[in-house]
């Protein structure tokens, strides 16, 4: 079965290679049986692929410590599900993981589309099946193949990172994989549009969804991160500006933009060239974030291994995907004109416009701040860092800005907005976000960041919730509907809009939780069994934790584990106990892993570290003598509208995304037969 | 030709407001990154160095951890990657990463200052074990 | 042994596959007629959303009464010369005379409701029922506008002037 794996490997690249010149062949010589080949590729690569990803998987699970890979990931006393995960843990796998998904997501876009889209199809299989070549290519020859067998097998593996031994390993790499690799299609059909001609608003129209699907993915991968940070580094911090988490937030926040620019572009004719520009630069940014990651260039907590060959190769194919990217844009320029004009500055497509702008701001500081150090190195031969200061610094006005946005945005109209409704419409909403700042001035809230984001925060809110008010109203007026009948209509029918919305609110929490962090506070105190620490909220809650002891279970594939136990009591009242661990693993024994206990509450959470135990071997021995422990406790204020807000993206995303009955365009018609032309899908009748 | 005007004014603006962030956001947080050897010719070439805030990476000296007695302080040393001759004493008053230790090798890049008396004042700690995640074929079967 | 077999015959069976298209000569589509349809479909359907927009738009006071009349009647000119192309490039298709232009319509109920809106706005411009000052539709055969008190239909003038006396 592995060796299956290793050869199915080995067989994608030359069926990926004739399909990728098959596709562009038959899109230009119009031969329709060059393009069925192609396509039939597609579903090959797809199908090796995953044999590829079952022959690493069997290696895991049969410890076959044979395989370079397998003896760098895993040891005998793994828990299976970290087996299983061991596909993407490390550089080579999740190379082989990333071709995976993107060959499934090719596979159903040449599905979903065997009867529709047919003039893109050609250029679109083309793209495709060339952008997972070359991944293929890098997995054959760049020294990174998993399949890679050292002279004999070694008695056990290495195990793996114990920061790697936490469930969030099986969510957050795949849920990211997934929003990077998604934006392949809206970038291969954008191609595809540009090398055949059709111009128009149709590659958009059709890729709506997916260019959703993967910044919804995105969105969700990258607060999964920031939980795992959570849980895991022991901290409390959430995000770092590290620059794999960057690399990851780029394409994120182009994404972001692109989702708003469309709708100039669909609405209005406008913006072409920006759309063309927009998905490439996304897609590149994708690339980019594997560049940055695999080749080690820029240090982070995140880097799998320095290797230069692959750090070449990436580089090299990121410059010829933009550069053909460009030429086909100079090319068909003059068909990209636009139809319309802005007609305002107070209107819809202004606000939109600045949307990009921003976000594409802040997106070019954040590259800017990330590879620093490499140019001013390049240049000086010193190297310059920024750290999360300057980050911090730069996106807190773009952040403040992107929310006084989301608050102007439903309220603006299209092509021209009459100052006289706006001021009309600001005016409630104003007078909450200022009676917010207000109170919570009087309540002694005295941070001047913190209080005008919590005044936008309820700015928008209310403008949201008017919103919806608003147009129930008008639709159960319009269409005589009782009001539940009316609201439920009303965001069914446009599911874009009011999806839109909800993710806007999301967005607001989490922003929101991001000026609680100025209120945290702590406490570090070395205890006996029996002592007490004590810490106050800011809201003005007491919370008092009486340390009971250390006791060592020992977990699977742990060689130690020491856990310390709290019992908590909040304003006097006795709540869920807390415990915060040292764990040492098989394998990695030389460093302790700290695990965090967490109490979460709306508007905070009570966080525990064991900090340190004074005499840790005694402990792990069960020594009733080595009790004596240092904690850090911490109120991590709002941090939980962080998760909160993202189920509020998820909602709003999937509301969004929700086909409708009139969605898949034109209902089928007969088709036109001609000799022996068929769907994509030949099927025998 | 006034929808243009319209979208570069707009487009200006926002450069303008981001180059500026960009600009003084560099200047006022800004931190030298530096090998401990380029540290130490740098301190000795300037005495105000000690003022500055300052990023270095280098190796965790083996053995050279030590723990205060009941309260949040760490002592250790960093080592240069290739003079191993050439280190400087840290200090740091938080949670060191779990990736730290000083029996392993663990590359380290600490922020800060470096104080007249001549220990680092670290801010910030972070850790890398070893010189790669990933083992070589000796060290697998070794 | 066992191995080289089972890797020739997975070899094969793939190349197989993947070249039977050229083999037999099986194509696939490259054409789908509807595509055409779809972008004239995408202009209409930008139409008509845009018309249920400054609907509510209005109704919600983000646009003044002159701004909703302008845009209405700019819009719907656009989603009628949607609609007129769509019908004449479905009538020009000759394999199609099995389907009718209703079934072609994409099943957007809420579209459905603009699209009748759109022919009664149509067929009230073509009897002089929809007013030209204000936009409102007044029964068949009136002779003033409820709407602004303009004259209608044979009596119609520009912007309504009310009646005088």
């Amino acid at each position: 079965m592995i060796l299956l794996g290793e050869f199915a490997l080995w067989l994608a690249l030359p069926v990926g290679i004739w399909g990728a010149v098959a596709g562009f062949i038959g899109g230009r010589k119009e031969r329709g049986d060059f393009v069925l080949s192609a396509e039939y590729c597609v579903y090959t690569v797809f199908f090796l692929l995953i044999l590829t990803s079952v022959g690493i998987i069997t290696a895991f699970l049969t410890d076959s410590f044979e395989y370079w890979y397998v003896a760098n990931y895993s040891n005998r006393e793994l828990p299976t599900f970290y087996k299983v995960s061991g596909l993407w843990a490390g550089q080579r796998g999740s190379l082989v993981f990333w071709a995976l998904l993107l060959s499934f997501f090719s596979a159903a876009a040449v599905f979903t589309n065997r009867t529709k889209n047919r003039e893109f199809m050609p250029y679109v299989v083309g793209v495709l099946l060339t952008i997972s070549s070359f991944f293929l290519v890098v997995l054959l020859f760049a020294e990174v193949n998993p399949f890679e067998r050292l002279p004999f097998a070694p008695a056990d593996g290495r195990g793996l990172n114990p920061q790697l031994q936490n469930y969030w390993m099986t969510i957050h790499p795949p849920t990211l994989y997934l929003g990077f690799t998604a934006f392949t299609i809206p970038f291969a059909f954008a191609m595809s549009a540009l090398l055949s001609g059709k111009l128009d608003s149709r590659w958009l129209v059709i890729t709506r969804r997916w260019i959703l699907l993967s910044w919804f993915f995105l969105a969700n991968g990258i607060i999964f991160g920031m939980r795992w940070a959570y849980e895991m580094l022991g901290w409390g911090g959430f995000w770092f500006w590290d620059p794999v988490e960057n690399a990851s937030l780029l394409p994120w926040l182009t994404a972001t933009a692109f989702l708003h620019s469309i709708q100039i572009q669909e609405n209005r004719g406008m913006l072409k060239v920006w759309n063309m520009g927009l998905v490439t630069l996304t897609f590149l940014l994708t690339i980019f974030a594997t560049f940055l990651t695999r080749s080690g260039l820029i240090e982070s907590v995140h880097t799998f291994a320095e290797n230069t060959t692959i750090a070449f190769i990436f580089l090299t194919f990121m410059g010829v995907m933009a550069g053909l990217s460009a030429l086909l844009i100079a090319w068909r320029y003059p068909a990209l004109k636009s139809e319309n004009q802005i007609q305002s500055f107070l209107s819809r497509e202004s606000a939109f416009l600045f949307n990009n702008l921003i976000l594409l701001g802040a997106a070019f500081s954040i590259l800017w701040g990330t590879l620093f150090p490499l140019i001013t190195e390049g240049l000086t031969g010193t190297a310059i860092a920024v750290g999360p200061p300057f980050f911090n610094r730069v996106n807190l006005p773009i952040g403040l800005a992107l929310m006084a946005l989301m608050g102007i945005g439903p309220v603006i109209a299209w092509r021209r907005a009459s100052r006289r409704n706006l001021v009309k419409n600001f005016l409630m909403p104003v007078i909450v976000g200022s009676m917010v700042v207000g109170g919570l001035f009087l309540r002694g809230v005295h941070h001047g960041m913190a209080l005008l984001t919590f005044g936008l925060s309820a700015f928008v809110m209310t403008i949201i919730i008017v919103e919806f008010v608003k147009g129930t109203k008008a639709r159960a007026h319009i269409e005589g509907e009782g009001h539940f009948l009316a609201f439920f209509h009303l965001v069914s029918r446009n599911r874009r809009r009011w999806g839109g919305y909800i993710v806007h609110v999301g967005v607001v929490m989490i922003f929101t939780a991001f000026a609680g962090v100025a209120f945290n506070r702590e406490v570090i105190q070395t205890v006996d069994p029996g002592e007490t620490i004590t810490v106050e909220s800011p809201f003005g809650h007491e919370y008092a934790l009486t340390y009971q002891g250390l006791s060592s279970p020992r977990g699977q594939n742990m060689l130690r584990q020491a856990v310390a136990l709290m019992t908590v009591e909040r304003d006097g009242r006795p709540v869920e106990s807390l415990t915060a661990q040292k764990v040492l693993y098989f394998k990695w024994e030389q460093s302790p892993i700290t695990i965090v206990g967490i109490n979460s509450y709306i508007f905070e959470d009570l966080y525990l570290i064991l900090e340190n135990v004074n005499d840790l071997g005694g402990a792990f021995e069960n020594d009733a003598a080595a009790q004596r422990a240092t904690f850090k406790v911490q109120v991590n204020v709002l941090v939980g509208w962080i998760w909160y807000g993202g189920f509020v993206i998820t909602l709003g995303g999937i509301i969004a995304m929700w086909p409708s009955r009139g969605s898949t365009k034109t209902a089928s018609r007969p088709k036109t037969k001609t000799g022996g032309e068929r769907p994509a899908l030949a099927v025998r009748s | 030709m006034k929808d243009n005007g319209k979208f570069f004014v707009g487009l200006g603006g926002v450069a303008l407001v981001v180059t500026y962030l960009i600009w003084t956001g560099v200047s006022e947080t800004m931190v030298y990154y530096l090998t401990p050897v380029e540290l130490m010719a740098r301190v000795a070439e300037d005495p105000t160095f000690h003022e500055m805030g300052v990023k270095v990476s280098g190796r965790v000296e083996q053995g050279s951890w030590n723990r205060a007695e009941g309260e949040l302080l760490h002592h250790f040393t960093v080592v240069d990657l290739l003079d191993e001759s050439v280190r400087f004493p840290v200090e740091y008053r938080d949670i060191l990463p779990d990736t730290f230790n000083d029996t392993d090798i663990v590359d380290v890049v600490v922020e800060g200052r470096f104080r007249g008396d001549g220990v680092f004042e670290a801010t910030v700690v972070l850790a890398k074990c070893g010189s790669r995640y990933e083992a070589t074929p000796e060290e697998l079967l070794g | 042994m066992g191995l080289i077999v089972g890797v020739t015959l997975v070899a094969a069976g793939v190349i197989l596959f993947v070249m039977l298209p050229v083999l037999r000569g099986d194509w696939a589509t490259l054409e789908s007629p509807e595509d055409e349809v779809t972008e004239v479909d995408a202009r209409k359907q930008a139409a008509l959303r845009g018309l249920r927009d400054i609907e509510y738009d209005f109704r919600s006071g983000k646009i003044d009464q002159a701004d909703y009349q302008l845009l209405k009647s700019d819009l719907a000119r656009q989603a009628l010369d949607a609609i007129e192309e769509e019908r004449a490039a479905d009538e020009g298709t000759p394999t199609d005379a099995a389907s009718k232009p209703a079934e072609r319509a994409a099943p957007d109920p809420d579209g459905d409701a603009l699209e009748a809106e759109i022919a009664r706005v149509r067929k009230g411009l073509a009897e002089g029922q929809t007013c030209p000052g204000c936009g409102h539709l007044n029964v068949e055969k009136s002779r003033f506008c409820t709407g602004c008190g303009g004259r209608l239909g044979a009596m119609a003038t520009t912007a309504g002037d009310p009646v005088s006396g």
